[in-house]
């Protein structure tokens, strides 16, 4: 293209009307607009000086500075400002998702009411669409509104049919209203959908041990052990269902990765070292009590279980028993149970005190009466006619105090 | 922009008479460097080998960067007909309302505005909305006009109405369809609703969008084989337009079509400036000295503007959220008055002396 260079053009200057023409007064509000916006410009830069300390944002995008507002959570302040959003009529799509980013946050700042009627308001606004329905059953779960949760449940996973996860959750919380065989239903659903589903499997495993069907739980409980092999719950419940099997060496290998990944797990603690005792492996379950109390020295059932194994051995060394009342006394003064009495008994007469053995042995059979628990009763009865007669009770294995 | 009436007299071709050149006019005031940039983002992610520049093409709208980009192009834009307005030769003498009168008005209207948002503050909002695509159609069909006049292409009083009714078809399209915006805002939503109401508007918008798209080529080869044929940007203009509001779903589409129409209108406006000011400047400034002074005023005003002004209002008790989006809502509809008056082409006014230089003198390209 050729290229050319166009001269100075003196129409430019056609376009001048007489500036008289003008009220004076226009020159007067030109002035005043012109001070006041830069007045304002000016207020602006140094509010935001003063109170972010920097220069204004570039940014300006109401969710850019929410943004910011939820690192330095100042939630209340979003909140203000995506409520502030809303009353300027956004469009649906926009009003779709401020109505769920302002129940979450209301979610998080603990006003479930507020945030329930704001996914419900953005389900009104969407009906197919069913994040707001997650969200809203979240949140009615974390109330234990577990009623209300089914029926949007039975929504969402018409809506997504094939989402395994979804599917699984809806087992769940069918699971929490005590629809044991819906949620069975559900699980299996689930885990037909995606068999690596760890949820579908542990679910269904869950559901049948609890059901006393161990050796149907068992296959699941592999699954979900072997699919989430860093979840000591997962190991835990099929330690358990290998107990209830029979297979005891099986049982405390689950139960020893279980505690391996989750120290913490003081009921597997005690099922460990009742299995342990059961195994001929006193010592090493008498340790495992002792771990789990070194971590909640007040913990009633650890204070327990260890006072009955040290009270109750065969072969007791010198100064078990006077452990062994010790921590039996404390169980009784943190619980008071019939077990914790019955234990003291076992101590006391362990330490050659029978008189106190019988009184604390007739309080547990007065307790496991009152609560109806006639085996109970029946055992302890049982050891206080030995202590009536002088003998101490004597036991190979650790009280089932807890469980996994 | 108002069309200008079709005097000149030299042929350009089909590709007409450019303000800088084919490439740089095509790309960037017909905006057709749009196509393949919204081509890659929608479609270019799924395609082998390109996925990369596809998504680097959708960064620009990621938070970290659409700051910048907003303030660049968009911010820029913006306050560049407020500059303009202050800038271009004899307007203040010639439009003492629009440079005196009515900023005043406008931060009295946006102050209030702020001060009752429950109840007006929407209304803003949504005006400016509305009023967005009919800008932006605006624009195109006042540029699409002023390359023909520039090319030579005397199109007809009827031709420019048919030419205007294309590049409104989109406007329309969105008008009576888009949620929040045009009808929607205006009917209640009763009568929105109606079964009537709804397979109407079902059924014209896909007649819109044929429209919007198709009528411009079949005027384009209406006028093929003429002596002085109408440019092919004049077409691409307008379809470019047309693909911007209709192509896209609507939250992108005022994304993208504020990104793409700020760099046309700068584009424009920067040539403009600098050819009404080598003239005035005497050569004291070069031309990319012009145009850089230009733009760095506009970012100033921009991040004045979009930036500062929002806190004031903060400041003063509102929330920040409200602040920013009457800001914006102010700003925009400024924008849209004021380029109704800087971009009129009148035998008095000083646009007609930079489109008349050029398609007087310059040689066809």
């Amino acid at each position: 293209m050729p290229r050319w260079r166009r001269p100075p053009d003196p129409r430019h200057r056609l376009n001048t009307s007489d500036p008289r023409s003008a009220p004076r007064w226009y020159a007067v509000l030109g002035a005043v607009g012109a001070a006041l916006f830069v007045g304002a410009v000016a207020l602006g830069f140094l509010y935001s000086l003063r109170a972010t300390g920097r220069p204004p944002s570039l940014s300006i995008d109401p969710r850019e500075l929410a943004r910011g507002m939820v690192q330095q959570g100042d939630l209340e302040q979003v909140l203000a400002e995506q409520d502030a959003e809303l009353r300027l009529d956004p469009g649906p799509r926009q009003r779709f998702e401020l109505y769920i980013r302002s129940g979450r946050l209301l979610s998080r700042l603990g006003r479930s009411d507020e945030a329930t009627s704001r996914f419900r308001r953005a389900i009104a606004e969407d009906p197919a669409r069913v994040e707001p329905r997650i969200f809203l059953v979240a949140e009615l779960a974390a109330q234990g509104h577990y009623e209300e949760v089914i029926p949007e449940y039975r929504e969402i996973v018409a809506r997504a049919p094939g989402d395994a996860v979804l599917q699984a959750n809806f087992a769940y919380a069918l699971e929490r209203i005590g629809d044991t065989q819906g949620a069975m239903d559900a699980y299996m659903r689930a885990g037909a959908m995606d068999p690596n589903l760890p949820q579908a499997s542990f679910g269904l495993g869950r559901l049948l041990l609890s059901a006393g069907r161990p050796a149907e739980a068992l296959a699941p409980l592999e699954r979900a052990a072997a699919l989430q092999p860093e979840l000591a719950g997962s190991h835990a419940l099929l330690g358990r269902a290998l107990r209830e099997l029979g297979q005891n060496d099986r049982a405390i290998a689950s139960y020893q990765r279980a505690l391996a990944l989750e120290p913490r797990l003081n009921g597997v603690r005690v099922a460990l070292s009742h299995l342990l005792a059961e195994s001929g492996r006193p010592a090493e379950a008498e340790q495992e009590l002792r771990d789990a109390l070194a971590r909640r020295p007040s913990d009633p059932v650890l204070l327990n279980n260890l006072a009955w194994m040290l009270a109750t051995d065969p072969q007791p060394a010198a100064g078990d028993a006077e452990e062994a009342v010790a921590l039996a006394e404390r169980a009784v003064q943190l619980a008071g149970d019939a077990e914790d009495y019955d234990t003291l008994a076992a101590a006391l007469a362990a330490s050659g005190r029978f008189e106190d053995a019988h009184r604390a042995a007739l309080r547990a059979l007065n307790q496991a009466r009152e609560r109806g628990d006639l085996k109970g009763a029946e055992g302890i009865a049982a050891r206080l006619r030995g202590y009536a007669e002088g003998r101490r009770h004597v036991e190979r294995s650790a009280r089932a105090g807890g469980g996994a | 922009m108002q069309p200008a009436p079709s005097t000149a007299t030299h042929s350009a071709g089909f590709t007409g008479r450019m303000f800088v050149g084919p490439v740089f006019d095509y790309l960037w005031i017909g905006a057709g460097a749009s196509l393949p940039v919204l081509a890659l983002v929608l479609f270019g992610s799924s395609l082998p080998g390109i996925g990369p520049l596809a998504n680097g093409m959708a960064s620009l709208a990621d938070p970290a960067l659409l700051p910048f980009v907003v303030l660049l192009f968009s911010s820029t834009h913006f306050a560049a007909s407020t500059v303009r307005l202050y800038t271009k030769p004899g307007a203040v003498a010639s439009l003492p309302f629009v440079t005196l009168v009515l900023p005043v008005v406008f931060l009295a209207l946006l102050s209030f505005c702020v001060l009752v948002s429950d109840t007006l503050g929407r209304h803003l909002q949504a005006l400016y909305l509305t009023w967005s695509p009919y800008h932006y159609a605006a624009q195109a069909y006042g540029l699409a006009v002023m390359y023909c006049y520039r090319s030579g292409c005397a199109i007809d009083g009827k031709s420019k109405k048919l030419l205007r009714v294309l590049a409104l078809a989109p406007f329309v399209s969105v008008f009576l369809t888009m949620p929040g915006v045009g009808l929607s805002w205006l009917l209640p939503e009763r009568a929105r609703a109606a079964a009537p109401v709804q397979s109407a508007l079902a059924g014209i918008a896909p007649v819109l969008a044929l429209i919007s798209l198709v009528g411009p080529l079949a005027l384009f080869a209406a006028y093929a084989r003429r002596a002085a044929p109408m440019p092919a940007i004049a077409p691409l203009l307008l379809a470019v337009n047309a693909v911007w509001w209709l192509a896209l779903p609507p939250l992108q589409a005022f994304v993208w079509a504020t990104f793409f129409h700020g760099i046309q209108y700068l584009a424009i406006v920067v040539i403009f400036h600098v050819r009404e000011h080598e003239g005035l400047a005497g050569g004291r400034r070069g031309a990319l000295a012009q145009a850089g002074l230009f733009y760095a005023g506009c970012l100033a005003l921009g991040y004045a503007l979009f930036n500062c002004l929002p806190q004031a209002y903060v400041f003063a008790g509102a929330s920040t959220t409200e602040s920013l989006l009457l800001v914006i809502a102010a700003v925009n509809i400024h924008h849209f008055v004021v380029d109704g008056f800087i971009w009129k082409l009148g035998r008095r006014d000083a646009n007609r002396a930079v489109v008349d230089a050029d398609a007087a003198l310059a040689p066809a390209a």
